[in-house]
């Protein structure tokens, strides 16, 4: 007991050194406040222990950019018509909707902008901005950032960056205000319309398309995502996506792969290619059953 | 008792106070230090960020595409030392990349089939230092692509 009360005490005094730090200063560089701290408290190392945590595991998956770029280079056309339009922003009364619906939006604006599709990217970015403002994400559309969208809409590379950095300002601020649940989300959002895009340009008759190895390269990412999701599986919010992931996931788990370890080597731009090379296999229905399955989930959240 | 239960209060929001402290203070160092040098790859506005000791390390699996060329950036608080270094392992354990003994705190590459690679961070303890108890500070992992 005695103990317990020597290690609370000890976090107490650093969180008031700290925050006694912040407060003065709040422009101070994390040098000075981490050595104010550790010069002011002497913690033995059994001590340090009872509160440092173990090994750290942290959880990415591919941004809805990526997707778009990828999808395109795999030669996708455009067609708004398997977007989600921003009419259905009203839909949503829910942050967990608001937070789904923001992803989706994030995947229906990379895809528009990589088609350098300037009407679409504004409405995007609008109803994203609109979105935010509901989540409570004051540091996302910030006044200097939408000047800058609008002066720079016709420039593809602009838009990515700006969308980089919206995507960037919202996890962060999410995270710091210990709403990483709702990044879940939002991330699983983006995940969902990627894979919904990319399932109705392929051609679920032609085994050797590109955006059809797209779609079965998805199921890497599927477990990354549903394993990052259920990291926080004490909020409810996520269950019913989590259900409907592991529905596809089961459709994505009988797609043969075949690894074939390849050398590492260096490419002519002098950078390296490292990784097996994998080759994918449908068999029977399973491709339609994926399409059929992810328009099911996909429409229940626009 | 109530003395107890007031004590615990008073610790659990204090705890959070740091808590989001220490998060803002990362998202900064990560803004002002690595975002940058990820140019002219495209960061993937995702934060991958944490808090660690020395001794301690950090690992996370990504899922790499195989038409994109990438730059990993591991971003370390100086506080933490110059030997903090990453490793990049495929699905079978292989190490692709270590940057152990190596200068640049990133690599540039491309996977020859999109696949999951793990990013494992280590950061290494100080056999030299002489206070008991060791540093903490930010680790940021940031990815940034292009064609």
């Amino acid at each position: 007991m005695i103990k317990s009360f020597r290690v609370l005490g000890i976090l107490s005094i650093s969180a008031l050194v700290l925050l006694s730090c912040a407060d003065e200063n709040t422009n101070k560089n994390t040098d000075s406040i981490e050595e104010n701290v550790t010069d002011e408290i002497n913690i033995s190392r059994s001590d340090k222990v009872q509160y440092q945590r173990a090994k750290i595991v942290l959880f990415s998956l591919p941004s809805p950019m990526e997707t778009a770029k990828v999808l395109k280079k795999s030669g996708a056309i455009y067609d708004s018509k398997y977007l989600n339009p921003v009419e259905n922003l009203d839909k949503h009364i829910t942050s967990k909707g608001k937070a789904i619906v923001m992803g989706i939006y994030v995947a229906d604006l990379s895809y528009a902008n990589v088609f350098k599709q300037q009407q679409a990217c504004m409405d995007y970015f609008s109803a994203m901005s609109k979105l935010a403002d509901a989540l409570s994400l004051s540091e996302v559309f910030t006044q200097d950032l939408i000047e800058k969208i609008d002066e720079n809409i016709s420039d593809e590379d602009s838009v990515l960056q700006y969308l980089a950095e919206s995507y960037w300002r919202a996890n962060s601020e999410l995270k710091a205000d210990d709403r990483e649940s709702v990044a879940g989300l939002i991330a699983a959002g983006g995940w969902i319309e990627g894979l919904y895009i990319a399932t109705h340009l392929a051609d679920p008759e032609k085994m050797d398309d590109p955006v059809t190895e797209r779609i079965a390269e998805q199921g890497a990412t599927l477990k990354q995502l549903i394993k990052f999701l259920s990291s926080f599986r004490d909020d409810k919010n996520l269950l019913d996506i989590i259900s409907d992931l592991e529905t596809l996931e089961k459709l994505f788990d009988k797609i043969d792969v075949e690894r074939v370890r390849v050398e590492p080597n260096i490419d002519e731009g002098g950078v390296a290619v490292v990784g097996k090379k994998k080759v994918y296999k449908f068999t029977g229905t399973l491709l339609k059953d994926i399409i059929d399955q992810t328009i099911i989930i996909r429409n229940k959240y626009v | 008792m109530k003395l107890k239960n007031t004590l615990s209060i008073f610790l659990f929001f204090t705890a959070i106070g740091v808590v989001t402290q220490v998060d803002a203070q990362c998202k900064r160092f990560t803004q002002k230090n690595c975002l940058p040098a990820l140019s002219p790859y495209t960061n993937n506005g995702q934060i991958n960020s944490t808090t660690l000791y020395e001794g301690d390390s950090a690992s996370m699996n990504m899922t790499f595409y195989s038409l994109l060329e990438y730059r990993l950036m591991v971003c370390t608080h100086p506080i933490l030392g110059e030997g903090a270094f990453f490793r990049v392992k495929d699905d079978d354990g292989e190490i692709l990349y270590s940057s152990e003994g190596k200068s640049p705190n990133y690599w540039d590459f491309r996977v020859n089939s999109t696949q999951d690679l793990r990013i494992d961070v280590v950061i290494p303890e100080d056999q030299e230092r002489v206070t008991d108890m060791p540093p903490s500070g930010c680790v940021s992992i940031v990815l940034g692509f292009k064609e």
